[in-house]
């Protein structure tokens, strides 16, 4: 009964790798656009200039910088690799970049409406953004200082800032002083967009493939199984599935609330992880930074993520308050 | 020429080719994006709201990606030809550095020394474009589909059942016996002498009661024309008292796919798609019949009708009650068999 025939383990292995390609697919084409038109007409160390040059308020700036430029997870990577290029600080990049897909509106609404129905929805979406923001923060300031020691060695040459990059050549500062046609223009952000949608593509491509592969040897209603046996082990169960899962972050509350049983603090570990690190992500990530950085990004997310949760659901406990809707 | 680094012979012959394979393969990814919203395919991997944004990213692949590039790759080619060309938008005298943009795939990043090892990797080039085709070419030999979906859905059933206890049967009262405390919505005296009452249990089931002059009584459930319900509503109700009680008694239609737990006792089931297909749960409804039911094969897709009612099972966690949501069918001709609509209940 349990024993899959071969046709049904490949007709459910594909319609999940065509799933996740197909939903993340519109997005990537949006940053990758997007990252063409930075690239063409942003001018070089624009951005820096509204920055505040302490570390920390920069980086919290980072953290919010979704809400004036919405971007899910995929198409934020693209976007946030021109940006780096373009000498935003990398501590910025990596606040936006984990908490760009959580702190924007259009996820702060899916989020809420979908837990509407529950009754939870304004915890649910406190919860999520302040652990996201928190999170992202603390990730972005570890970099920071691991970028510090040991500078662009933890990117790939495509992510290096450009100001690194070019010589310190004053007369190169300022743009050409030729004025670009818009056929030139255009041509150099197709050129970009070229590049890094196929440059993404690739990644996404192979990432949901894992991510379907995965799928065939575990299932969501497995993990909600195996957490509801052992409450303490919801978390990081519900992490787990969100690194196996794949979902984009305007969707996966409503995934998140249809495990009804599952306490709250469990659905924020399944919220705040999935946007920040997954297969695909994990992936991905390897366009624009070296391993070294990857293994410290991965590290702080899961440790932060897991030791939040574990406090919202002591908090929970302590005051008595219910954790499960219903 | 003014500067050395090679834009000439085999580097631009790679760029040219680099470039249009990737148009070529964007054109074919773009092309698929938008067939695919227009055929329906995506009803197969996507849910709705998610069909809008594959049309918008597909007219944005032709428009932005395959279209600007042609042009802009066609004057490039162009230029080759004139005698003074020295590479792609390259003045003779400027010194290379970022701000040249040719783009990046190529010259663009070529001057940054030490930084063409995958740009300029022909194989690594090919492997890419080689990967980006595999859903093109699923596209082609008709992936998606609903037969793709179908098995899917089984596939999923089975391992959603594999580490779970096996479903237990409802027994459940008798209608002789749950009629018992239930209260007389209706009588009527029949010219045969027979009386018949419409009873309404505790739970909201109505039971007809035929009582004849002479002998037992006998009951039967009132199936009324009856609605269709979503599988989803159904086991959301199950967890709240009061949706419980106004959905008892209510006659619902529903879909799904036939799973046999025993002779009158069954589970249908049915995908839930919330974003895409790699979010399918399958909800469970279970069904229970008068009489054995024959000719219905497991996963077969059924049609159902009956009354609606929350039984609680045992085993759930201390404390807690579990119902589950349950159709009872008066008879077995309201179990019928169909063709899927959409697998998948959104």
């Amino acid at each position: 009964m349990s024993q899959l025939t071969p046709e049904e383990a490949v007709s459910l292995f594909l319609i999940k790798f065509l799933a996740i390609l197909w939903e993340a697919m519109p997005f990537i084409v949006l940053g990758a656009v997007l990252a063409g038109i930075l690239e063409e007409f942003l001018p070089q160390q624009a951005i820096t200039r509204f920055l505040p040059k302490q570390v920390v308020p920069a980086v919290m700036i980072g953290a919010v910088l979704g809400l004036v430029f919405p971007m899910c997870e995929c198409g934020i990577l693209v976007v946030m690799r021109r940006l780096l290029r373009k000498g935003l600080p990398l501590s910025c990049c990596i606040a936006y970049m984990l908490a760009g897909p959580i702190i924007n509106a259009v996820v702060i609404f899916s989020t809420w409406a979908a837990f509407e129905g529950h009754g939870i929805a304004r915890e649910m979406v406190g919860l999520r953004v302040g652990l996201g923001f928190v999170v992202a923060c603390v990730t972005a300031l570890i970099v920071h200082i691991q970028y510090v020691k040991h500078g662009n060695a933890l990117l790939t040459d495509i992510a290096i800032p450009q100001a690194a990059a070019t010589l310190p050549d004053d007369s190169e500062d300022a743009p050409a002083p030729v004025k670009k046609t818009l056929g030139k223009r255009l041509a150099n952000i197709s050129a970009t967009s070229m590049h890094d949608f196929v440059d993404i593509t690739l990644f996404l491509t192979l990432g949901a493939v894992l991510a379907a592969t995965a799928k065939l040897f575990i299932s969501p209603s497995e993990v909600e199984a195996l957490s509801r046996e052992q409450p303490f082990l919801a978390i990081p169960a519900m992490m787990f599935l969100s690194f196996l899962m794949c979902l984009c972050s305007e969707a996966d509350a409503f995934v998140a609330a249809s495990f009804t049983k599952m306490h709250i603090s469990a659905k924020v570990a399944f919220l705040v992880l999935g946007p920040m690190l997954d297969i695909k992500l994990v992936l991905m990530y390897t366009r624009v930074f070296r391993r070294r950085l990857i293994l410290t990004i991965a590290t702080s997310v899961v440790t932060l993520v897991f030791v939040l949760s574990i406090v919202v659901h002591l908090v929970y406990q302590a005051n008595n308050w219910a954790g499960v809707p219903g | 020429m003014a500067h050395s680094h090679p834009h000439s012979g085999e580097s631009l012959r790679d760029y040219f080719t680099e470039q249009l394979l990737g148009i070529m393969v964007c054109a074919g990814l773009g092309f698929v994006s938008i067939r695919m919203y227009t055929n329906g395919m995506l009803n197969y991997i996507l849910a709705k709201p998610f069909h809008l944004p594959v049309l918008v990213g597909g007219i944005a692949i032709m428009v932005v990606i395959v279209l600007l590039r042609a042009i802009a790759v066609w004057h490039e080619a162009g230029a080759l030809q004139a005698p003074a060309y020295d590479g792609p938008e390259c003045s003779p005298d400027h010194v290379h550095d970022t701000t040249c943009n040719h783009g990046t795939s190529y010259p663009g990043h070529s001057h940054d020394d030490g930084d063409h090892a995958h740009s300029h990797d022909m194989s690594w080039m090919f492997v890419t474009m080689l990967i980006l085709v595999v859903p093109i070419t699923l596209f082609v030999i008709g992936m998606p589909n609903s037969n793709m979906a179908r098995l899917a859905a089984i596939a999923e059933a089975k391992l959603e059942g594999r580490n779970s206890a096996p479903d237990q049967e409802i027994g459940g009262a008798s209608l002789r016996d749950q009629a018992k405390d239930a209260t007389v919505e209706d009588e009527k005296k029949q010219a045969d002498g027979s009386t018949v009452r419409t009873l309404k249990t505790q739970t909201g089931l109505r039971i007809r009661e035929t009582i004849p002059v002479s002998g037992e009584p006998k009951y039967a459930l009132i199936t009324a024309e009856g609605t269709e319900f979503r599988f989803n509503d159904l086991n959301d109700a199950a967890f709240d008292e009061d949706k419980r009680k106004s959905y008892e008694g209510q006659t619902a239609i529903l879909e799904g796919r036939f799973k046999r737990i025993a002779d009158k006792d069954f589970t249908l089931f049915r995908m839930k798609m919330t974003c895409c297909a790699a979010d399918t749960v399958p909800l469970k409804v279970r069904i229970v019949v008068p009489q054995a039911l024959n000719g219905i094969n497991n996963f077969d897709w059924v049609r159902v009708k009956g009354q609606i009612q929350f039984i609680k099972m045992p085993g759930g966690k201390a404390g807690a009650e579990t119902y589950i949501p349950v159709i009872m069918v008066a008879d077995i001709t309201d179990v019928r068999k169909g063709e899927p609509k959409n697998e998948y209940e959104q």
